[in-house]
């Protein structure tokens, strides 16, 4: 075994993501995380509930290093959202929205075995 | 479950180790490798010392670190023979070449999170964190990270 694995909640990713968009202030980003935002991991898709509706983000294809291009699909309603203000490493378009991971030293050196997101929990397995 | 568990397997360590050699194109460290049991680091290593290799073994020991370690330093005793600030000289290159807010002092080297030069998102998200719990043990790094409440945030 040659691993890293990581495991964290739909409750604490929310908060780690929480601070770290708190400056941002492009209200697509302040949807996803303000206090009446329930994000949930379920099927290898994050669910977000927010009143009486239920939108999702699923995760469909990786980097090979946990540098590069993280591609999801999403039902989000972007017209809702001034897109302006997002940060610089996300694209989002109809259906897909796109994070970008700069390279480093560290990254460019850690390997994306598998990502499972599933009951509540995000397990990112790593290897070297 | 709360807060972000991570297990880190020393095979994965070792081979980071054996690429970031690699990359940073170091002329002191030729290999360097660790195992981990009972809250002791071992390390294993062939350096260039006055141009010749020499295997050298050391180990590490967590003498310090608070759980706020954002803030606070975290202290590790390296335990060796002399011969020592040639390895530590060693893994400063290597080090050197990710990141400052790493010194070294009568066989302690401190770790400054703060200081380290990564970009102000990578501060932001360790300024998020606490350790909870940290065991090294059974060739594994077993971490526990809290997230901080918005009043526990320090800059």
């Amino acid at each position: 075994m040659s691993d890293m694995i990581m495991e964290i909640n739909d409750d604490d990713f929310k908060k780690l993501l929480t601070k770290l968009v708190k400056n941002n202030s492009s209200n697509f980003i302040s949807f996803l995380f303000n206090s009446s935002t329930k994000i949930i991991f379920e099927n290898d898709s994050i669910s977000v509930k927010f009143l009486m509706f239920k939108y999702f983000v699923k995760l469909i294809q990786t980097p090979y290093y946990i540098s590069g291009t993280y591609k999801f699909q999403h039902n989000i309603p972007l017209s809702r959202f001034n897109l302006e203000k997002i940060p610089e490493n996300i694209k989002i378009y109809e259906n897909e929205l796109y994070v970008f991971i700069p390279e480093n030293i560290i990254t460019k050196n850690i390997i994306i075995k598998n990502i499972k997101i599933e009951n509540n929990l995000i397990k990112l397995n790593l290897i070297s | 479950m709360s807060g972000i568990k991570i297990s880190i397997d020393e095979n994965f360590i070792n081979n980071f180790i054996t690429k970031i050699i690699k990359d940073s194109d170091t002329k002191k460290v030729k290999d360097l490798h660790l195992s981990i049991e009972n809250d002791i680091i071992t390390l294993n290593g062939c350096f260039i010392i006055f141009g010749k290799e020499k295997n050298i073994s050391s180990s590490l020991e967590l003498v310090y670190f608070n759980k706020n370690f954002y803030v606070n330093p975290v202290k590790l005793k390296i335990n060796t023979y002399p011969g020592v600030s040639k390895i530590i000289d060693g893994i400063s290159d290597i080090l050197k070449e990710i990141t400052e807010g790493i010194s070294f002092e009568a066989n302690i080297i401190t770790l400054e999170f703060s200081k380290m030069n990564f970009d102000a998102q990578i501060k932001n998200i360790l300024n998020s964190f606490t350790i909870d719990n940290l065991v090294m043990n059974e060739n594994k790094f077993f971490l526990t990270l809290g997230i901080k409440s918005e009043g526990e945030i320090n800059v």
